[in-house]
C-alpha cells in the first residue's frame, strides 16, 4: 500500500512562537518499497515519520494510506521507535509484549499464538519469549521491538532511527535483518536515520531533508543489487557515490554538485 | 599502590558488609538500647511507674498475650488497618487515574488534595465519634481519611512519570483508553503507588490507634489504656513492645512484597 504525503507542513507553537519545522512536503512511499529518509538533526525526519504513523497531526496538507486520509494511528501500520528501552513494555514478559501488540487485530488464541512465535523466529529470538526486556541485551530488545512491529503482518513498517543506541557489530547484524523480514513480510518501509551509510546500505530510494525549514533536498535512487553485503555492498562503485553524494546534500547543503 | 589499598579495605569491608555484619551491628544495637534502659531504671533518672525495666516487661509478655481482650483487640486493629488500606487503595487509585487522564481535572484535584490533607486525621476523630460512634465504622473512616491523600498523590506522580513513548506505542497499537490505564499507565505508575500504600499502611496504624485509645471501644488501644489506668505500667510496655515488632515486620514485608511487584525498576 502506497503512503502519500501530500504537501504537509507541521508547526509548533501559534503566532509569533511558531516554529516551522517542515514545510510543503510531499512524498510518496511506494508499495513494497524502502525508502530511507535522512537528514541533519532538525530537518524534521521524525516528525515527518510520527505524522505518517499518526501519531502527530500536520498543520497543513494530508497523509494518505493508499486511499484512506491518515487521521490517527491505522490498522496495517506499525511503528519502531527509536529507543527500545523506553518503547518496551519492562512489566511484560517478550511474549506478553508481541500478544498484546495484537489486541486491536481481533484474532483467535491459536492464531495469535502462531505468529508471535513466527515473528520471535523471524527475529532470531526463538525460544526467548519467557523472558523480560530487562533481562536482554540492547540488540535483543531491538529485535523484540521488531518482532512486536511484524506480529501485526502490517502493510506499511515506519522505523524511526531504530538502531541509533546499538553497538556498530549489532547495529550491522541488525540492519540485515530488517532487510531479510522486510522480504518475508512484503511489507513497505520507511526508515529514518542520521547514519549516511545506513541510508545507502539499506534503501531503494533515499529521501534527503534539508533542515530549518524541513524540506526535501534530494529524492535518490538506489541502483544497487540486492541482496545486500555489509563488504560486497560497501566496496561497489556506485555505493561510494551515493554515499558521497547524500553526505554532500546533509554535510554541505550550500555547495553544489560536483558530479 | 591502588591493589594495596584494596588488599587493606579487602577484610575490613567483608566484616561489615557480609552477611554476619547487620546480625552484629543489629544485636550490638538491642543490647546497648537494653542496658540504657535498665540504667535508666537502676540510677533511678525515670521513675519505676512510668518505666519498668526490662525484665519485668519481658515477664509481662505471657500476660498481655494471654489476654483474651489484647488478641481480639489487635484483631479489630489490624482489620480496621486492612480495610482502610484496601478500600483507600481502590478509591485514592482510581480517583488518581481519573483525574490524570483529563487535563481540565488537574488543577482542581491538586487544589482539593492541598487543601484537605493539612486538615490533621486525629482532629476529626471528635466528629467521627458523633457521625459514626464507637466502633468500626468511626476508625475505618478517619484512618480512610488520611490514607486517601498520600496514595492519590502518588498515583498523579507516578501517572505523571509514564514515559511519552510508550504512550505513544499504546497509540500506535490503537489500544482503548481502558487497555492504556490497565497496561501503561498503572504499571508505570505501580512503583510510586506502592510507595503510597506502604506510607499508607503506617499512617492507618497510628491512627486506627489513636482513635482507639480517644475512646473508641474495642482494639489494642483501647486495651492498652484500660491497663494504663490498672496501674499496670509493665503490660503497657510489653503490648508497645508487641505492637513494635508487628509493625517493624510487616514493614519488612510490605517492602519485600513491593520489589517482587515491580522487578523491573531496579533493571531499567
Amino acid at each position: 500500500m502506497n503512503v502519500v504525503v501530500d504537501r504537509v507542513s507541521k508547526s509548533y507553537g501559534r503566532g509569533a512562537e511558531a516554529r516551522e519545522v517542515l514545510t510543503e512536503t510531499s512524498l510518496t512511499v511506494r508499495s513494497q518499497e524502502f525508502v530511507s529518509i535522512v537528514g541533519p538533526s532538525g530537518c524534521g525526519k521524525s516528525t515527518l515519520l510520527m505524522m505518517m504513523a499518526g501519531l502527530l497531526r500536520p498543520t497543513s496538507g494530508e497523509i494518505r494510506l493508499g486511499d484512506e486520509p491518515v487521521t490517527g494511528p491505522p490498522a496495517g501500520l506499525s511503528v519502531v521507535f527509536q529507543d527500545y528501552s523506553r518503547s518496551l513494555f519492562p512489566w511484560m514478559s517478550v511474549r506478553r509484549n508481541l500478544t498484546t501488540a495484537l489486541t486491536a487485530s481481533r484474532l483467535g488464541k491459536e492464531e495469535q499464538r502462531s505468529r508471535v512465535e513466527h515473528a520471535l523466529e523471524s527475529v532470531g529470538l526463538a525460544g526467548k519469549g519467557e523472558m523480560y526486556p530487562w533481562q536482554m541485551s540492547g540488540g535483543m530488545q531491538q529485535r523484540v521491538a521488531i518482532a512486536r512491529a511484524l506480529v501485526t503482518e502490517p502493510t506499511v513498517m515506519l522505523m524511526d532511527e531504530p538502531f541509533a543506541a546499538v553497538d556498530a557489530q549489532t547495529r550491522a547484524d541488525l540492519e540485515d535483518l530488517v532487510l531479510r523480514v522486510r522480504h518475508e513480510y512484503d511489507v513497505t518501509v520507511a526508515f529514518v536515520t542520521h547514519d549516511i551509510d545506513e541510508s545507502v546500505y539499506m534503501a531503494d530510494r533515499i529521501v534527503v531533508l534539508a533542515a530549518n525549514p524541513g524540506r526535501i533536498a534530494a529524492d535518490l535512487t538506489v541502483d544497487l543489487p540486492r541482496p545486500r553485503d555489509q563488504v560486497e555492498t560497501k566496496l561497489d562503485a556506485r555505493f561510494a557515490k551515493l554515499r558521497s553524494e547524500v553526505f554532500r546534500l546533509v554535510m554541505r547543503p550550500d555547495t553544489p554538485a560536483t558530479t | 599502590m591502588q591493589t594495596d589499598h584494596a588488599a587493606v579495605r579487602g577484610p575490613d569491608r567483608a566484616d561489615w558488609g557480609g552477611r554476619a555484619g547487620p546480625v552484629a551491628l543489629g544485636v550490638t544495637g538491642v543490647v546497648s538500647l537494653l542496658l540504657l534502659w535498665q540504667l535508666l531504671g537502676s540510677l533511678d533518672v525515670v521513675p519505676r511507674s512510668s518505666l519498668p525495666g526490662p525484665w519485668s516487661v519481658l515477664r509481662a509478655l505471657p500476660t498481655i498475650l494471654g489476654d483474651q481482650d489484647f488478641l481480639a483487640g489487635a484483631a479489630d486493629s489490624a482489620a480496621a488497618t486492612a480495610i482502610t488500606v484496601v478500600v483507600g487503595s481502590l478509591v485514592a487509585v482510581a480517583v488518581g487515574l481519573v483525574a490524570s487522564s483529563f487535563a481540565f481535572l488537574q488543577r482542581p484535584t491538586m487544589v482539593v488534595v492541598n487543601t484537605f490533607r493539612s486538615v490533621p486525621a486525629t482532629a476529626l476523630i471528635p466528629i467521627g465519634v458523633l457521625i459514626f460512634g464507637l466502633g468500626m465504622e468511626m476508625k475505618v473512616s478517619i484512618a480512610l481519611y488520611a490514607v486517601v491523600w498520600p496514595i492519590l498523590i502518588n498515583t498523579i506522580y507516578g501517572v505523571a512519570t509514564t514515559e511519552p513513548m510508550r504512550r505513544d506505542v499504546a497509540r500506535s497499537l490503537r489500544w482503548g483508553w481502558w487497555r492504556q490505564q490497565a497496561l501503561v499507565t498503572l504499571p508505570s505508575a505501580l512503583p510510586s503507588i506502592l510507595t503510597g500504600v506502604r506510607v499508607a499502611v503506617g499512617i492507618a496504624l497510628v491512627v486506627v490507634i489513636s482513635t482507639e485509645l480517644l475512646g473508641a471501644r474495642y482494639g489494642v488501644g483501647t486495651v492498652l489504656v484500660q491497663y494504663t489506668q490498672a496501674s499496670r505500667p509493665e503490660v503497657v510496655y510489653a503490648g508497645v513492645l508487641l505492637l513494635g515488632t508487628a509493625g517493624a515486620l510487616l514493614f519488612s514485608a510490605l517492602v519485600r512484597a513491593e520489589r517482587r511487584l515491580v522487578r523491573w525498576v531496579h533493571h531499567d
